[in-house]
């Protein structure tokens, strides 16, 4: 795809939900989600000329994001593991207060607890995406996929439990 | 646990005050493992580059035997061949983008194949490499100065006693160990960790087509 750089940014800007989710999946501690946020942008920079517009825009850019977050992140251990319900996010949206919804922090509380892969098909199927699209993201079997979203799922269900979440 | 509620309330932040840079150079330099891969692989670059020009120039400043200097240019120039090649070689690895629009699975079997491919060229080039270093270095310390020529020459043409030769071949494969594990700790050490992490993403993909 050719694209200038401020038309690729207004692109990112629209899209900028995916962004931020992807990050806020694999990143507990406010400083990696800001690291990750700009990295994935970076990345899908590198490799906005590969969309041929065969898909849409949206599931491009969580497939980059997604393979962003998988395959470079790793948490510095040597960074303070931060408690986010007790830190503000730098790239939080304004007006948005974590701690009153409750519901959306325990999820992300016991997504921290997914391996990476499961993070993605949780996201994924979240995000409504088909058996048949999140394989093909991936690059697993439609039939591994089921499989492993439906673990994914009901490890993620007993995660909460476990931590009195429940709701 | 409703799946919907979460993807509602997801949706249903504010995104306005997010912000996207206005422009691609005032994305902020990240620390991902990658990166410091990179950045070690770099820094090793130019370090190992400033070792071989050094090398090169030593004799220059030191009194020593014609043969022996010879000798050692012809063993250093070896050394520098290797070297470059998989400079080179680590070169092409830190300048080739990242190609992530492929499905997760194919970018990491890429990566690791890429990395598994420069640290075995890296590890032998490394190890081929220090051992020539070490036949140039025994070669300038027995050439230096003012030395009996014919010594010299029955040395590097192996004419010594049996008992002194296998000393010397006792010597140097305990180096030569010495450095292949050295070689090998480094490299695990510094990239080592990474490829492990990602091939147990790979295996945790693969492990329920099994079951």
């Amino acid at each position: 795809m050719k694209i200038t750089e401020s038309e690729f940014l207004d692109k990112i800007n629209a899209h900028k939900g995916i962004v931020y989710k992807v990050s806020r999946m694999y990143c507990d501690a406010a400083e990696d989600r800001e690291d990750l946020f700009q990295e994935i942008i970076l990345q899908l920079w590198k490799s906005v000329e590969s969309f041929k517009g065969n898909s849409q825009f949206s599931s491009w850019m969580y497939r980059v994001a997604l393979n962003t977050a998988i395959v470079f992140y790793k948490k510095d251990k040597k960074r303070k593991d931060t408690n986010t319900s007790l830190k503000v996010d730098p790239i939080a949206p304004k007006g948005y207060d974590e701690k009153q919804d409750k519901q959306l922090e325990y999820f992300y509380e016991a997504v921290k607890e997914l391996n990476k892969i499961d993070k993605a098909l949780i996201l994924l199927y979240i995000e409504g995406y088909s058996g048949q699209e999140i394989s093909e993201t991936l690059g697993i079997s439609e039939v591994n996929t089921r499989v492993k979203t439906n673990r994914a799922k009901k490890q993620l269900k007993e995660i909460i439990k476990a931590k009195g979440y429940e709701f | 646990m409703n799946f919907e509620d979460i993807k509602s309330k997801m949706n249903s932040q504010n995104m306005e005050s997010q912000v996207v840079p206005k422009q691609i150079k005032d994305l902020k330099a990240s620390i991902l493992p990658i990166h410091k891969i990179r950045r070690n692989l770099r820094n090793e670059i130019v370090l190992q580059t400033v070792i071989i020009i050094i090398f090169f120039f030593f004799p220059s400043f030191v009194e020593i035997n014609p043969i022996a200097k010879g000798m050692y240019f012809i063993l250093i120039f070896i050394t520098a061949l290797i070297t470059f090649i998989y400079l080179m070689k680590m070169n092409n690895f830190l300048r080739q983008s990242s190609k992530l629009s492929i499905n997760t699975r194919e970018v990491i079997l890429n990566i690791i194949h890429e990395l598994k491919l420069t640290l075995e060229v890296y590890k032998n080039g490394i190890i081929s490499g220090s051992l020539l270093l070490l036949m140039a270095v025994i070669i300038f310390n027995s050439g230096r100065g003012f030395i009996d020529e014919s010594y010299f020459l029955d040395l590097i043409s192996l004419n010594i006693p049996s008992k002194t030769l296998i000393l010397y071949i006792i010597g140097y494969l305990i180096t030569a160990l010495g450095i292949y594990v050295l070689t090998i700790w480094w490299t695990n050490r510094f990239y080592g960790k990474y490829l492990k992490d990602l091939e147990d993403v790979l295996e945790g993909m693969s492990s329920e087509e099994i079951s």
